[in-house]
Parts: structure tokens; C-alpha cells; sequence
């Protein structure tokens, strides 16, 4: 039956019923992953900016976006992944993230423009963890700010009249109150 | 009689064909619903036979096998063939609109499932050959997290482009066979695997069709699904994955606010869209997976604020409008409100007679005053001022005054005013409401109001609940119930809210002994559990509270020294354990009464007067605030909240609930309808009501006379046809294609038999056009527009 490659779109179901159907029925693809599940192994990525970079396959797994690759095809150690939106920058970023263990206060030594590149990049790697542990950590960031500061932040442009801002302002005033300095 | 429906039954369908094989010429998106058989209905499965041309099916293999080409030699040049490997055995993309045949294709699949083709992924060309299959799985998207472009898929289109001599067959194994079918039919020629469950055999042209949602918006598990191995021939199958929103959707990097799709009502697409719209709200909060190829557009925004407390988001409509419009969307609050991470606990804590409210979080220390924040209720009539809380559940706080109760969001400050018990206590002095609650019943999405009163005088007699139902906006009485509870003070016992129902503590008059009784919200039925058999306190100096990182119900002794009990397994009286004795010596008005738990497992409660104390989950005082005042203060528990009451039921409106009473006709109003005419097709439904109605009791007047005059019914018929007609209303106006035949013949009993059938036919397209349009104007409602608040309830 018809579906993208993607695995966390095609939900495979583990009740008996289900295996007995899938028994004998090996895709190609589970057996080329079977053989890239061995420890200390490592994967290369090419980034945004053409580095290449020797990745521990226990971080690879975490990126459903490769490991689609990995499970449908018969690479070999010399294969090479290109990852044209991440740059070297950001990909070590998130592999010390994933080192470190989400640990919020890693976050903290990130950078505005560093935490939504690699929120950018956790979506497009399809990084669950990692996305959720950013967009925590962003919303960290945001919360007892002013809105300036998250217009600054996310680069968001004011659309509202004068009159309109300062009619929600006021009917919104308790919201306004104990926020931090920029 | 019975032969006369037999033969109109012929006539409608020969009529039936004759119509849509005129039309099928002509245009190629035209749908016959003939065509379309069920194969399930637990998953909704449908296959539409001949769906495509013999020329429709080779342009797509041809698509795709010169696209498997031009793959293969890209690949060539780069060097890099694995990655085309990828590609090929997982299929091509046909990207939309590609030429005027695939979007012909596309035009087809839109008209037939009645969502947008705007909805639609790419249409996706697989071949299978030998032995090659697709093991079970679901389309449908698991986790919330992670979003997809245009929401959860909602359908999907499974177009069969070649015959497979054996094998290759679409299965359901969790599909739910009926009876019928499993008497009927017994394919001999399924595969094995085929055999497991329902299954569909792929012949050239035919399309499948299924949803992988239930019509409540929620993921169908039976929609399981698997593609058979191919053991003789080659399968080529074309698959479209139809979300409930615009797959085409992108929104910039940044958080460009400029992006149009977050303002929701976009009503090109009219009725449908909204409805759509309604439904992926349900489910939006994620984020997209996105094939490799697409750029990082994504919809950061949701996921991000999802996780703000109410405070910041309140803050951030400042932001911009798409900000506003997504943070006043009442799915957003939703499933704000879900997350449990973001729900903050705060106490909402008066006097009675000063219109001053304070806001206190439960976390910060009690003279912390940057903690609470000042309140208002001014929506309650000004004067005489007498404010009294009577429950709080989900974020919401209900309020009594004047005789009056409102609901009240106190994170949001909306508000609104319930309507008023049918038991007035002026009107009815001798009834005193005793017991009274608020809470939500989720299956039924409804938020209920109980009340039970009793007759001032008698212990016993005269009994009576009402409940208040949000939904309904109406009061009703629970008949039958008589029981013999007492509560000797004016005061009435405001109800604790637990596991769905509804906790007092009461004296049982007629055991003289105290009982906690419980109301199921959703049995809407009475229980009891029995107090701790060692727990020995008056009925009005007992209080019942929900405490502990796991909540459990509690029973509470409030003075010299309090005790609490806590009932480790709920409804089991023997797991009454007594936790803690807190000292109120420290205490003025030596009196606690818990509240609600902190976050670090303190104690928050009243003093019976004015003042809040905070002790530790030991007993011991560590905090005492009071302020002054002449009264007894109210205080609740909220928790915050952007929810906003009762967003419209959780409910689609399925395609198929439409197909067979209104055919394209009907699509084709919905699209003349936009900003300029947002009415257009509620005002065209009604003139077909009043045309309808009106010709239909003519009718009914022409053929009731003696002598009929055949000519004047004709004509009746005639308009209603045309009337049917132009609105879509395909079943009435085919009854009365059959009608006017039998005018003409100058049958007087099948002409009978024929207004009957008309009427029934009109009644129920009426019906589905009102429940249609009321759901749309609810959707509107809650949907979108700008200051939604006030609308949404």
C-alpha cells in the first residue's frame, strides 16, 4: 500500500494480528538497518557550508530524517549525507545537546539567532526531542518578556494601528504588569 | 402498493443514470455517486469503480516511469546513485497541477471527498512488483508534536492504475465486517493476505477511498491498513494524502506575520473550508515532518506559544495579528489547556460585598504582592453587591449575584451570564438550594450547573435536583430522586470536583450520621461514600478538598487541632488514612480549611474569616495573611487558561452525510459565496425552503380536490424541480422527474405515493442543510474572527 518513506508518519501497529501479517515479510530495508545498528559507529554528514562531519550513530538516530535513508537503502561506511539546511555551526550544537542530555542549562549559553537555528534545524532533521526541548527552551527565553522584545526576537513586524495595540494593551493591562527589563 | 415502489424505484434509478451519463461527458470532474460502493464503514471506506480513464491511468505510469528516468540519470552525473535507489522504490511525486490531466485527476478526487484540493500532498506513483508489498500502517499522524503541513491527513485516495492478476490487494485487518457482508461475501480469489480483513482487489481505474479519521476529528484506529504482496503481475497505484487543511501552506522563516494562513477564515473555498479549518484546529498544534526536499518552512509559532503560560500569551496579542488570531483561537486554548505542563493553579479570593478581586498564585509566598494581581468584576450588576463563588472547573469560576450565575474565566476576564433556574427562590420561598456544583462532563463536552434544594421546613420531603446544562442553555429536573439529606444551615455546601463528579459532605438525616454523597456528572446519578469511620465532626466544620501531586480526595476537620484524611484508592472506604494534624493555635480564628496544594507539596487554605494560611505537608503554619474585611471571604481554586466555555462540538461534518441528498450544484453555491456575500448560501437555502414549502402545500391542496387538474400539479412539480435543482437537492428533484411522469399519466395513487416521497425527501435535505449551517455559523463563531470571546460560548 502507498506511503511516504517517512516512519513516524506510517505507524506500524504491534499487536499480534499485525505481526502475523508482517511475518516472512522482511522489508529490504529492515535488514540494511539491522546492520547500521552496531555501536561506536559513526555516520557522515555533509552540512550546509560542505563540511563533512563523522557523526556516533547513536545521535543519527535520533534524526528520523536520516535514519529514513538509512532504512531503505544498502549503504555502506562511505555513504555521505548531505544535510543542505544545517550548518557546521549548528550541527555541533546539537550533537552537544544531545551529549549533554537536554540539559536546560546548555540552553541558556545558546544564542537568540542559535536557538532558532536549531529549532529550524531539529524540524527539519525531524529531531523530536530536540525540537521540544528547544521550543521549551525559547518559550523560557519569551515568557516574562515584553512584546517588543519578541517582535526583536522572532523578527515580527507590528501590523496593528496604534489605536488597535493600545486597545488591547489596555484591556489586557494585568497581563502587562511584572514583566522583565529587555 | 409495494409494486408501485418497486416501479418508482426502477423509474428513479433509470432516470438517475440517464441524468448523470449525460453529464459524464461533459465534464470530467462531475461524480457520480452511483459509482461509489461502501466497503466499510468501520474504517469509512469507499471505492468509486471507473474512477479514472483508461488515458488517465497510462499518463500517470508514463509520469512517473519518464520521472524514474530523469532520475536515474541526474543520478549518473552526480555520482551519487543510493539516493536515487531511495526514490525509486518508494515512489515518484506527481507535484500538483503538473498538467491539465493531473489536475483534472485532482479536480476529481476534490468533488468526490469534498475536501479542497488544496488539502491534497502531491499524488504519489508507486509501482509493486513480484512479491513486494506495504506492511500495516496508518496514514494518520501520531504524535501532536510534530506537525505536519496542513494538519493530520484526513483521507486518502488510493487510485489502482493496473490490473494485478493476483495478489496486490488493499487490506483493512482492523476493519469491522458486518454480517451482511461476511455472508455475501467470500472472494475466492483474495490473496491469503487479503483474507485477514476487508479487503479491496485492484482493478485499472478504480479508486479507494478512505478516512483516516473519525468524524470527530480523532484518529481512527481501524483505518489500519496494508498493500498485499503482488504474487502475479505488476500493481501501479497512485495515492493522494488529503489533510484537513491546506497542505500548501508555508509560513516564513521568522516569524513573518505577514502570513496570511493563520487568519483563518479564507472563504474562497466557502463552507467547506471552514469546516476543515474547525477540524484541523482540533489537531493543528504540532509540527511538520517534512519530506527532504521541502524548504524549513514550518509552523514554529504553535509549538512555541503552546508552551507559554497564560500570563505571556495574554501579553503577546500585542505581538501582531496573526499572534492574536492564533492565541484567541479557542483550539489553541484547547490544547493549551491540555498541556499540562503550562497550567498554573492561582486562587481567586474576594469579599463578598467590595468589588475587589485578587488573583493569587498558590506557588509564591502569601505577602508576596507582586504574586497577585488585581481583578475586576464589573460585568455583575453594581449594586446590591453580594458575590458568592458556586464552583470552579477547567478555568472557569461560577458566580452568583442577584439571583443571578455567571461563568467567569478569570485569566481571560470573559465572562458570561447562565440562564436562570426555572426555581426562583422569590417565586418559591419555601425551597432553599442546600447543594451546589459545577462542573464538565467530558463526554459530552458539556459543562453542568447542579442544584439541590429542599423544602425549607421538611428534612425529607421535597427533593429536588436541576441540573443546568451549557450546552443546552436549559435547566432540567432529575426526576425520582429522593433522598434524605439534611443540611441545616442557610449556607449551602458548594460542590468539590473530582473524577468527574461532584463531592459533598452531608448529614444523613435519617442514620444521623454524615455521608459524602457524590453526583456522576456523566450518570448524572447519586452515590455515596462513607467518611472515615474515626472521623468524628460536624457536618459544617468538615470540608472536603483535593490535594497531592496525585490528586486524592480528602476529607478535612478544620478546627483545634485539623485533621486531614486522605482516601488512597477513591470510592474504596477502607483506604481512609489520616495524614496530618495541623495546630491552629497560631490560627486567630483557629480554623483551617485546605485549599489546594503548592507546587512544592504546601498546604493552601482558608481561615474561615478573611485570611489565607500556607503550611507545610507536615502541619505545620508557615504563613498567615488575612485582610481585612466585615465578611467571610470567597476563594476557589482556577486554574489558567485561555479555554473560552464551549467551542463547537468536536465534530465533522462527513462528506458522506452530504452525498446522496446534494450533488455538485450545491459546491458550486458554496463557491460563489465570499467576503463580499458571506450570507449567499444561507440566503439561497432559505428561498428554497419558502418556495419549497409553499409549492408543496399547493400540492398538497391540488391533488386533495376531486377533480385533479393534472396540468396545474405538473407545474407545481415542475418548480419544485427547477428549485431542487439549482440548489443541489438531488433526491427531491429526481422524485420529481418520477413525479411528473406519473402526471402525465394522470396517476392519481402514485402521484400520491410521489408527494409523500417528495416531502420525506425535502424534509431531510432540510434538515441536513440546517444542521449544515448551523454548525457553519457556530464554526464562524468560534472559529476566528477577531474578538471571538464574546462569541464563543
Amino acid at each position: 500500500m502507498a506511503e511516504r518513506g517517512e516512519s513516524s508518519e506510517a505507524v506500524m501497529l504491534k499487536k499480534t494480528e499485525e505481526e502475523k501479517l508482517r511475518k516472512g515479510k522482511m522489508i529490504v530495508g529492515d535488514e540494511s538497518k539491522a546492520g547500521y545498528e552496531e555501536e561506536g559507529k559513526k555516520v557522515k554528514l555533509v552540512t550546509s557550508d560542505g563540511v563533512t562531519m563523522e557523526v556516533e550513530i547513536s545521535i543519527v538516530k535520533e534524526m528520523e530524517i536520516i535514519q529514513t535513508f538509512i532504512g531503505a537503502t544498502d549503504t555502506d561506511d562511505s555513504f555521505i549525507f548531505p544535510i543542505s539546511n544545517v550548518s557546521s555551526h549548528i550541527l555541533n550544537q546539537i550533537i552537544e545537546l544531545v551529549k549533554g542530555e537536554y540539559d536546560q542549562e546548555l540552553a541558556k549559553k545558546l544564542s537568540h539567532d542559535e536557538l532558532k537555528e536549531i529549532l529550524v534545524a531539529a524540524n527539519y532533521l525531524n529531531m523530536k526531542t530536540l525540537f521540544h526541548f528547544i521550543a521549551t527552551a525559547i518559550a523560557n527565553v519569551i515568557q516574562n518578556k515584553s512584546v517588543e522584545f519578541v517582535r526583536d526576537f522572532f523578527g515580527i513586524v507590528n501590523d496593528f494601528t496604534e489605536e488597535e495595540e493600545a486597545e488591547l494593551r489596555k484591556t489586557n493591562a494585568w497581563a502587562f504588569e511584572g514583566v522583565d527589563e529587555d | 402498493m409495494s409494486r408501485v415502489w418497486f416501479l418508482l424505484f426502477l423509474l428513479l434509478i433509470s432516470k438517475c443514470d440517464e441524468v448523470w451519463s449525460s453529464y459524464a461527458g461533459s465534464a470530467s470532474s462531475i461524480i457520480n455517486p452511483s459509482k461509489v460502493k461502501q466497503v466499510s464503514w468501520k474504517p469509512r471506506a469507499f471505492v468509486y469503480e471507473g474512477f479514472l480513464t483508461d488515458l488517465e491511468c497510462d499518463h500517470l505510469i508514463s509520469i512517473a516511469k519518464s520521472e524514474l528516468k530523469r532520475s536515474a540519470v541526474a543520478d549518473n552525473l552526480s555520482g551519487e546513485s543510493t539516493l536515487s535507489d531511495v526514490r525509486t522504490s518508494s515512489g515518484m511525486f506527481i507535484s500538483k497541477n503538473k498538467d491539465p490531466i493531473v489536475s483534472g485527476i485532482e479536480d476529481k478526487i476534490s468533488s468526490w471527498t469534498f475536501l479542497p484540493k488544496e488539502n491534497g500532498e502531491d499524488i504519489q506513483v508507486l509501482r509493486y512488483e513480484h512479491g513486494q508489498k506495504y506492511d500495516p500502517h496508518y496514514d494518520y499522524f501520531t504524535d501532536k508534536v510534530n506537525i505536519v503541513r496542513g494538519g493530520h491527513r484526513i483521507a486518502t485516495v488510493l487510485m489502482y492504475l493496473t490490473n494485478v492478476t493476483k495478489g496486490g490487494e488493499t487490506v483493512f485487518p482492523s476493519a469491522e465486517e458486518s454480517p451482511r457482508r461476511r455472508a455475501s461475501e467470500t472472494n475466492i480469489d483474495l490473496s491469503e493476505c487479503a483474507k485477514k480483513g476487508i479487503a479491496v482487489k485492484p482493478r485499472r481505474g478504480d479508486a479507494l477511498l478512505f478516512f483516516s479519521l473519525l468524524t470527530n476529528a480523532t484518529p481512527d484506529t481501524s483505518s489500519l491498513h496494508a498493500g498485499c504482496p503482488v504474487i502475479e503481475g505488476e500493481k501501479w497505484s497512485a495515492t493522494k494524502w488529503i489533510h484537513v487543511d491546506s497542505f500548501d501552506k508555508t509560513v516564513g522563516d521568522g516569524g513573518d506575520c505577514s502570513d496570511r494562513h493563520d487568519l483563518h477564515l479564507v472563504s474562497t473555498t466557502g463552507f467547506r473550508f471552514q469546516l476543515l479549518l474547525h477540524h484541523s484546529n482540533a489537531v493543528a498544534l504540532s509540527i511538520s515532518v517534512l519530506p527532504p526536499s521541502q524548504s524549513p518552512h514550518f509552523k514554529w509559532k504553535n509549538s512555541v506559544l503552546i508552551l507559554l503560560p497564560v500570563k505571556s500569551l495574554v501579553r503577546f496579542k500585542c505581538v501582531c495579528k496573526s499572534w492574536l488570531s492564533l492565541i484567541s483561537d479557542s483550539h489553541f486554548s484547547l490544547s493549551h489547556f491540555e498541556q499540562t505542563a503550562t497550567r498554573t493553579e492561582r486562587l481567586v479570593f474576594f469579599e463578598p460585598s467590595a468589588p475587589e478581586v485578587r488573583s493569587i498564585d498558590v506557588n509564591a509566598p502569601l505577602y508576596d504582592d507582586s504574586a497577585s494581581a488585581v481583578l475586576n468584576l464589573n460585568f455583575l450588576p453594581p449594586k446590591p453587591y453580594d458575590v458568592r463563588i458556586r464552583g470552579s472547573c477547567r478555568g472557569f469560576v461560577l458566580l452568583e449575584c442577584c439571583q443571578s450565575l455567571w461563568l467567569w474565566n478569570p485569566s481571560t476576564g470573559v465572562h458570561k451570564q447562565l440562564s436562570s433556574s426555572p426555581t426562583m427562590p422569590n417565586k418559591d420561598p419555601m425551597l432553599l438550594t442546600f447543594l451546589f456544583g459545577f462542573g464538565y462532563d467530558s463526554s459530552t463536552d458539556d459543562y453542568l450547573v447542579v442544584k439541590v434544594l429542599r423544602m425549607a421546613f421538611s428534612c425529607v420531603s421535597g427533593n429536588r435536583v436541576e441540573i443546568l446544562s451549557l450546552r443546552a442553555n436549559a435547566w432540567k429536573e432529575i426526576e425520582g430522586i429522593h433522598f434524605s439529606y439534611l443540611n441545616c444551615f442557610n449556607d449551602m455546601k458548594v460542590g468539590l470536583l473530582f473524577n468527574g463528579a461532584l463531592h459533598w459532605v452531608v448529614s444523613r438525616y435519617d442514620l444521623g450520621k454524615n455521608v459524602i454523597v457524590v453526583f456522576d456528572l456523566r450518570k448524572r446519578s447519586f452515590s455515596e461514600i462513607p467518611l472515615p469511620r474515626e472521623f468524628d465532626w460536624d457536618f459544617n466544620t468538615c470540608d472536603l478538598v483535593v490535594l497531592g501531586k496525585i490528586p486524592r480526595l480528602c476529607v478535612v476537620g478544620c478546627c483545634s487541632p485539623a485533621e486531614l484524611w486522605v482516601m488512597e484508592e477513591y470510592k474504596d472506604p477502607s483506604s481512609w488514612t489520616k495524614t496530618i494534624v495541623v495546630s491552629v493555635d497560631d490560627i486567630p480564628t483557629k480554623y483551617f480549611s485546605p485549599i489546594c496544594s503548592t507546587k512544592c507539596n504546601d498546604i493552601v487554605g482558608i481561615d474561615g474569616s478573611t485570611g489565607l494560611v500556607k503550611c507545610s505537608d507536615k502541619g505545620q503554619v508557615q504563613e498567615h495573611r488575612y485582610w481585612s474585611s466585615s465578611y467571610r471571604s470567597e476563594v476557589a481554586v482556577y486554574k489558567e487558561t485561555l479555554v473560552t466555555l464551549l467551542s463547537q462540538r468536536r465534530f465533522c461534518f462527513s462528506p458522506y452525510t452530504l452525498q446522496g441528498f446534494l450533488d455538485g450544484q450545491f459546491l458550486q453555491l458554496q463557491q460563489l459565496q465570499d467576503e463580499n456575500n458571506p450570507d449567499f448560501v444561507v440566503e439561497v437555502v432559505s428561498l428554497f425552503f419558502e418556495d419549497s414549502e409553499r409549492l408543496l402545500n399547493d400540492l398538497t391542496f391540488a391533488l386533495e380536490q376531486k377533480s385533479i387538474d393534472f396540468k396545474k400539479v405538473d407545474a407545481h412539480v415542475h418548480q419544485l424541480k427547477g428549485s431542487s435543482s439549482s440548489i443541489g437537492a438531488q433526491r427531491v428533484k429526481n422524485c420529481c422527474i418520477a413525479f411528473r411522469n406519473f402526471c402525465e399519466e394522470q396517476n392519481i395513487d402514485a402521484c400520491l405515493s410521489c408527494l409523500q416521497q417528495v416531502k420525506q425527501e425535502y424534509c431531510h435535505v432540510k434538515n441536513k442543510l440546517e444542521t449544515m449551517i448551523r454548525l457553519e455559523q457556530q464554526i464562524v463563531a468560534a472559529g476566528g474572527s477577531i474578538p471571538m470571546m464574546e462569541f464563543s460560548f
